[in-house]
């Protein structure tokens, strides 16, 4: 009967043991990359055509932005629209084909959260011109600027660090 | 008489030159990017190609999906025929509703640029 439960006790052990070796080596962190780091200004340049693809960057913007929260790290962020993913941030179903609707919402609810937590999300007045987009068509969230790429040259100088989503 | 020669070669070509300019200013006329009595304008994107039907539809930025018919009178621009067009690419149409059918008199794909 001891034996028993000595064997049992054993093996919960082991379990406790194994459990706790996976965790490990799982709980990655940026304690290297972050290292002394309290403050963050972050410029992500998105510039892409897939929808589906553009969604997952938003949720990626969105983990990464957490993580470095997680971390105590006080991030500024930007995030710059140009290309193809202009047309994902304008108003309404228009913009974009049929079979893209459902992606265009999302994108569309992850900009309003982004700009809820103050976030600023600039859309390159170039690229609209060149897409026939009038800066009206674009959510209220975004801001329409004269440039993408001087603004990319501009936050950088300012030592944002630039993220691209392409 | 040399002179002369000269004189009436200069105005032929003067003539020529005008002519030519008042061709090509008409032409650019005649492909407003407005719709008239005449013909429509669209620019969209290419939502689908029907390679049976020749005909390919475009998504206006604000409107329905339009079916446009592309005929051997079609002006193309940017590809040379019609399994050339692909889904989302940018096009500028002018057509002509005949028949119930819009028919293409031409149509642009737009260059891609990425910025």
């Amino acid at each position: 009967m001891r034996n028993g439960y000595i064997t049992l006790l054993t093996l919960i052990a082991l379990c406790c043991a194994s459990v706790a070796a996976v965790s490990a080596q799982t709980a990655y962190d940026n304690r290297e990359a972050l290292e002394g780091i309290k403050n963050a200004q972050v410029y992500f340049d998105v510039n892409l055509k897939d929808d589906d693809l553009l969604v997952l960057r938003m949720e990626l913007l969105d983990r990464t932005t957490r993580h470095l929260q997680e971390a105590d790290v006080d991030a500024t962020v930007i995030i710059g629209f140009r290309g193809a993913a202009s047309r994902f941030i304008t108003k309404d179903d228009h913009y974009v084909l049929d079979e893209q609707v459902a992606n265009k919402i999302k994108i569309q609810n992850w900009i309003k959260q982004f700009a809820k937590q103050g976030f600023r999300i600039e859309q390159c007045a170039l690229a609209a011109e060149i897409l026939d987009i009038p800066p009206d068509d674009f959510l209220p969230e975004v801001s329409v600027v004269g440039n993408g790429y001087v603004s990319l040259i501009g936050y950088q100088a300012q030592g944002y660090a630039v993220v691209p989503m392409d | 008489m040399k002179k002369m020669h000269t004189i009436l070669n200069l105005t032929l070509l003067a003539g020529l030159l005008a002519l030519f300019a008042l061709q090509t200013a008409g032409a650019a006329e005649m492909f407003e990017e407005i719709s008239t009595e005449d013909m429509q304008y669209v620019r969209g994107l290419v939502s689908s190609v029907k390679l049976d039907k020749m005909q390919v539809a475009i998504r206006p930025p604000k409107g329905k999906t339009l079916r446009i018919t592309i005929t051997p009178d079609t002006v193309l621009e940017g590809v040379s025929q019609i399994d050339e067009f692909e889904k989302e690419q940018q096009v500028k149409v002018w057509y002509r509703v005949e028949d119930g059918e819009n028919n293409a008199i031409k149509i642009i794909k737009l260059m891609e640029l990425g910025c």
